[in-house]
């Protein structure tokens, strides 16, 4: 047996990150890169503060020309946008990325290479965003860029910027989503049950399922005003059949859920703070309901933002009383937490100081929450300073608090050194005071008719006093974080060096060293309660599995980066998953969006057109299955005797479950543009617009008709793969590329044949749309298809490892293919004739 | 039966169940109206005793109510069906009988948002209390003894039989079957056929009934190894809400009225056939999606709680 300091220098040989400039480039280990994305998410919440602060400036007297009504436009916008997108989300999806694997008790997450492509993709959307000011031309229409506002009739370029800059920060949102979800379900330390998953992970498997299906609405959302602006769609011009409010519709769909997706995250690290300092944490099921209530609901409410819309009036009390069930899930976990801390003497230390903060100003925004919630009190002050108070002291109160108590907690893991306690309690004083002093008068100059958006005020309002005290509590409120920084800098370079566990905390994160080694674990720790570094629990028998499997992977793989898999719900073991060292495939993958994106915005649609080749041609390398890994594996010898296998199949693969999350994000998007069709169908007084007939049935019946041929075909193939049919396979495979490519041929012809453009009318564009869609669906699954058949046909190797895990994800998405042509030709082709 | 005939010429069911509608008043000059009812009437008094689904539910009851009997005769009060389960049985069939016995009934061919809560009330809690409340094992039970087994294996009595049973527990299938039953009975086509035709609307509602019930069955059924993982069971009703809740959005914000049908006949509540359209949109959009998320909550916490106590390994997916 190796001693353990031989073991721990062969892991860190394969763990390191790569060295050199060039290197820093390819790193995909999970605790650089959720740095990486903390510094530059904090890096934008400066930049949002001061943007902020300009604002505050020129509020502090009446009719001020600090800055021009333009100016404070762009402002407002570009303040909004980089708050909710460039940093709320990212900055608790880096926290996420830095410490899941760790509190799970894994090595990484389940996909480095995605996680680096998150990052790139998600730093190159902000510096789209803000590589509008070079050109003089600033996004202006507000984060919500409600059309026609934000429509090309309406303003300029910067709206391209904000589209397509938000298009890669939702990707890299999407992407972060698989990747909570897949690691939270496969990558758990063996025997930690979900039943006694830490609360931080329950909030980021629910906020990574909501934000699959949000952030991908969003997508579906930005592309369709993308696509009025650049190719002349119509789907939100009222004069060509269009709809403005379905971009409110699809906008809030992901708008509401956005809110819980920054703030389920937040009260994770309010469960896991109160949980260390009361030493318990009360309510463990009621907390997991809550948030499971929350997210739930957060998808049905989103009418709330729409009150002033022209809803019905008879549907508004039902949804004033629905939105108290947020209150009523919210209001549960608070007293979970006051309960916890009840009777307890926690030491008041910065990180809990600024839980505590959360915990006033969170009730505070929660109780103007439940007000707004009110019908005829949400009319009265729509659109005033009261409703920039109240989403203030919910996001800053729900998000920034909490998070900043989360980095005075993990920071010390992460640098391996305390923070000052002494500056921790001047920068929440300072957070604190400046907040309440900012934030307060706003619900006062909200009910005296102040309204938000706006550049300046009339003398005549009476509040110059308020708008000055806020203007000052916004710097007290700023110069919290520079003492933070401060603070930080301090630390790292004198500060006192952080055992293990400095809070006594119970998660797994404290158990291995500060900062942690790159490899994190020695071996997978083994779990039998909800806190596994205050209760050594009873080991288990010697042939117990979970014990089996951590004395396997103890100091193992040394030739490769390994982590155990486990089941999905019991935390079984189930296998060990072979993963990815550093690659520069997803850099060149999201420089290849980032130029197609900007070709876009310059309108040099070729440029477009390679740099997308490009990045495909790259994805296809990053995909296409490495021969020697799979022969390296499929020699190995460790596990073998104890049944863990190294090339897993079926849903024990993290690939399997990756694919499932593809497959959902398909799906939303599909239903996304499904809902766009049938709402713009709702409001057209004939349809199809403009006098058409109703689109011919037999032609579009022969050519979706091929789609199922193939899905036949492949079922056909699978059929003869697990027979081990050589011949019967290459003839299925085939049947099912010639009936694709057949699909795709007569769908383009019948686009082609169609006697109306896609600028004509919203059905047109909608019709174009659907057609597009399904078509591009179908190429992206004859790429899988054709691999899958070349690889069968090369490779003569056993089928029962890679290679039929390869089948298995091309049948997912294939049948996923004909599926979607089946909605689509509902949608397109039948629904006209019973609607 | 010699009923008086309703303005689109069916027969009213008031009048075909004769003298139960107590006309307050007497007065009777209101002009007849497609469910019988008049300005003026006690609407509460309105209830539609149909022979047949008295009939059908009566019998229902005295089966279950003889399974139970024996099976608690032989094994104790509470055995082999808890208490809860018994008075969810119970309650499930006293939702049925509320459904389309009651002014629900009655009042559902005048008002679409009083239809829409007769559909909640047989689809989101008739259905899901009926299962909760086991009636397969009630229902073997009161038969005799040597049939017991015989008809509680029939999934085994040939290989159709056995198709069916795994279809009826496969989540895509049912989840689909459910969704294009909830969508197809809402197209105006369908919908205004049934407010027109008994036996279309009969077969309306046992559709939704039976449907609702292979639906909630796959969530929450009491046999834990043939329902689905409750994890991905709020998943299925997650998504189940989504679709539902989309149909009851375009209820809501449509512009115009589906169905003609109810023109001139929701102005006596005071209501515009669009208003009324709009209140059943809303129905099925909050109160209704809210049984889905109360299921699922409920659910999830006695999975939660199990899990914390596992200290089997076992694989589930």
């Amino acid at each position: 047996m190796k001693d353990v300091k031989e073991a721990s220098e062969q892991l860190h040989q394969i763990w390191r990150k790569p060295s050199g400039f060039w290197g820093w480039f390819s790193v995909v280990n999970n605790r650089l890169l959720g740095v990486r994305f903390m510094v530059t998410a904090f890096a934008f919440f400066l930049i949002g503060g001061v943007l902020a602060l300009l604002m505050r400036i020129q509020l502090t007297v009446p009719e001020n020309t600090f800055l021009s009504p333009q100016t404070y436009n762009e402002l407002f916008t570009m303040h909004g946008s980089t708050m909710m997108f460039l940093f709320a989300v990212p900055m608790l999806e880096g926290l996420a990325v830095y410490f899941l694997p760790i509190m799970l008790g894994s090595r990484d997450l389940a996909f480095p290479r995605l996680s680096a492509f998150g990052y790139w993709t998600y730093l190159f959307g902000g510096l789209v965003f803000y590589a509008s000011f070079f050109v003089g031309d600033v996004p202006n229409a507000g984060w919500f860029a409600y059309t026609p506002l934000s429509a090309s009739r309406y303003s300029g370029m910067g709206m391209d910027f904000w589209a397509l800059g938000l298009s890669l920060v939702e990707l890299s949102g999407i992407v972060a989503a698989v990747e909570i979800v897949v690691t939270v379900l496969k990558f758990r330390a063996p025997g930690m049950t979900l039943g006694r998953m830490p609360i931080f992970a329950w909030t980021m498997l629910a906020v990574g399922v909501m934000s699959l299906f949000a952030f991908t609405t969003l997508l579906v959302a930005t592309l369709l005003l993308e696509l009025d602006r650049t190719a002349g769609t119509q789907f939100f011009n009222p004069n060509r059949g269009g709809s403005n409010l379905l971009w409110q519709h699809l906008f809030w769909f992901f708008g509401h859920p956005e809110v819980y997706i920054i703030f389920l995250p937040a009260t994770g690290i309010v469960s896991t703070i109160v949980g260390t300092y009361s030493r318990r944490l009360l309510g463990y099921t009621i907390i997991t309901v809550a948030i499971l209530v929350t997210a739930f609901v957060s998808f049905g409410l989103w009418a709330h933002h729409m009150y002033t819309t022209g809803l019905p009036e008879l549907s508004l009390s039902f949804f004033a009383a629905a939105s108290l069930m947020i209150a009523l899930a919210s209001g549960a976990q608070v007293f979970a937490w006051i309960a916890s801390l009840w009777g307890r003497r926690p030491s008041l230390e910065p990180p809990l100081m600024f839980i505590l903060g959360f915990l006033v100003i969170f009730v505070m925004g929660g109780m103007t929450g439940v007000m707004i919630a009110i019908v005829p009190f949400d009319w009265q002050v729509h659109d005033t300073y009261f409703i920039v108070a109240h989403f203030h002291y919910v996001l800053i109160g729900g998000a920034v608090f909490p998070l900043m108590g989360g980095l005075y907690y993990w920071i010390p893991k992460i640098t391996g050194r305390m923070l000052n306690p002494l500056l921790g309690h001047a920068s929440f004083w300072a957070a604190f005071v400046g907040f309440h002093a900012t934030f307060f008068p706003m619900h006062l100059m909200g009910f005296w008719g102040m309204p938000r958006r706006v550049y300046t005020f009339p003398e005549s309002l009476g509040i110059e006093g308020h708008n000055v005290l806020a203007t000052i509590g916004a710097f007290v409120f700023g110069f919290a974080f520079l003492i933070f920084l401060f603070d930080l800098l301090v630390s790292l370079l004198v500060g006192e060096r952080a055992g293990e566990n400095p809070w006594n905390g119970d998660t797994l994160e404290w158990s291995i060293s500060s900062p942690p080694p790159s490899y994190m674990f020695l071996a997978p720790p083994v779990v039998r309660g909800r806190h596994p570094c205050w209760h050594r629990e009873p080991k288990g028998s010697e042939g117990d599995l979970a014990e089996r499997a951590s004395e396997v992977l103890w100091g193992q793989p040394t030739a490769w980066r390994g982590n155990l898999i486990t089941e999905a719900v019991n935390a079984t073991p189930q296998g060990i998953q072979y993963l990815p060292g550093p690659s520069y495939r997803p850099l060149l993958v999201s420089l290849g969006l980032l130029i197609a994106f900007l070709a876009v915005l310059t309108k040099l649609f070729l440029v477009t057109l390679v740099a997308a080749v490009f990045a495909l041609g790259v994805l296809a390398k990053w995909l296409w299955p490495d021969r020697h890994v799979i022969a390296m594996l499929r020699s190995s010898e460790l596990g073998r005797r104890e049944g863990l296998p190294i090339l897993v199949t079926g849903s024990r693969s993290t690939v399997w479950w990756g694919t499932i999350c593809l497959l959902t994000i398909l799906a939303t998007a599909l239903a996304a543009l499904t809902y766009a069709y049938f709402y713009i169908r709702l409001y057209a007084s004939e349809w199809p617009q403009t006098g058409l007939d109703p689109p011919a049935l037999l032609g579009p019946a022969i050519t979706y008709g091929t789609l199922l041929v193939s899905g036949a075909g492949l079922f056909w193939a699978n059929r003869a793969f697990r027979g081990g049919k050589a011949n019967a396979i290459q003839f299925a495979f085939t049947l099912v590329v010639l009936s694709g490519a057949a699909f795709l041929a007569l769908a383009v012809y019948g686009l082609v044949q169609l006697p109306f453009s896609h600028r004509d009318h919203a059905y047109g564009s909608l019709f174009y749309l659907h057609s597009i869609f399904i078509s591009l669906l179908t190429l992206a699954g004859l790429a899988l298809v054709g691999s899958a058949q070349i690889r069968v046909w090369s490779e003569h190797e056993d089928r029962e490892g890679s290679m039929k895990l390869q089948m298995q994800v091309t049948s997912l998405l294939w049948y996923f293919v004909v599926v979607a042509g089946v909605c689509t030709f509902t949608t397109l082709y039948l629904s006209p004739y019973v609607l | 039966m010699g009923g008086r005939i309703g303005v689109n010429g069916r027969v009213s069911k008031l009048s075909r169940i004769g003298s139960l509608a107590i006309v307050a008043g007497g007065g009777g000059v209101a002009e007849a109206h497609p469910s019988g009812y008049r300005a003026g009437d006690a609407w509460w008094q309105a209830w539609h005793v149909d022979g047949l689904v008295v009939f059908v539910l009566g019998l229902l009851a005295a089966w279950f109510g003889t399974g139970l009997y024996r099976l608690w005769r032989r094994a104790g009060v509470g055995r082999g069906i808890p208490v809860w389960r018994a008075a969810a049985l119970a309650a499930g069939l006293a939702a049925v009988c509320l459904a389309l016995l009651s002014p629900l009934d009655v009042l559902s061919d005048d008002l679409s948002w009083v239809h829409m809560t007769q559909h909640m009330v047989l689809m989101a809690v008739a259905a899901p209390l009926m299962v909760l409340g086991a009636p397969g094992l009630a229902a073997v039970w009161a038969l005799p003894r040597r049939w017991r087994s015989l008809v509680g294996d029939w999934p085994q009595w040939n290989r159709v039989a056995g198709e069916l049973w795994r279809a009826s527990w496969n989540p895509w299938w049912i989840w689909l079957l459910h969704a294009v039953v909830l969508w197809g009975w809402h197209l105006p086509v369908l919908y205004q056929w049934a407010l027109v035709d008994p036996l279309v609307h009969d077969i309306e509602h046992l559709s939704f009934f039976l449907t609702a019930c292979l639906f909630w069955r796959i969530a929450i059924d009491h046999r834990r190894h043939l329902r689905l993982n409750p994890g991905l069971g709020v998943l299925y009703l997650f998504t189940t809400s989504l679709h539902a809740m989309v149909l009851g959005i375009f209820m809501t914000l449509a512009p115009q009225h589906w169905y003609p049908i109810y023109e001139g006949r929701t102005e006596l509540w005071n209501l515009s056939p669009l208003e009324d359209q709009q209140l059943a949109g809303a129905i099925m959009w909050m109160p209704a999606c809210a049984v889905y998320i109360v299921v699922a909550a409920g659910l999830f916490a006695s999975w939660i709680q199990g899990l914390e106590r596992a200290g089997r390994y076992e694989t589930v997916c």
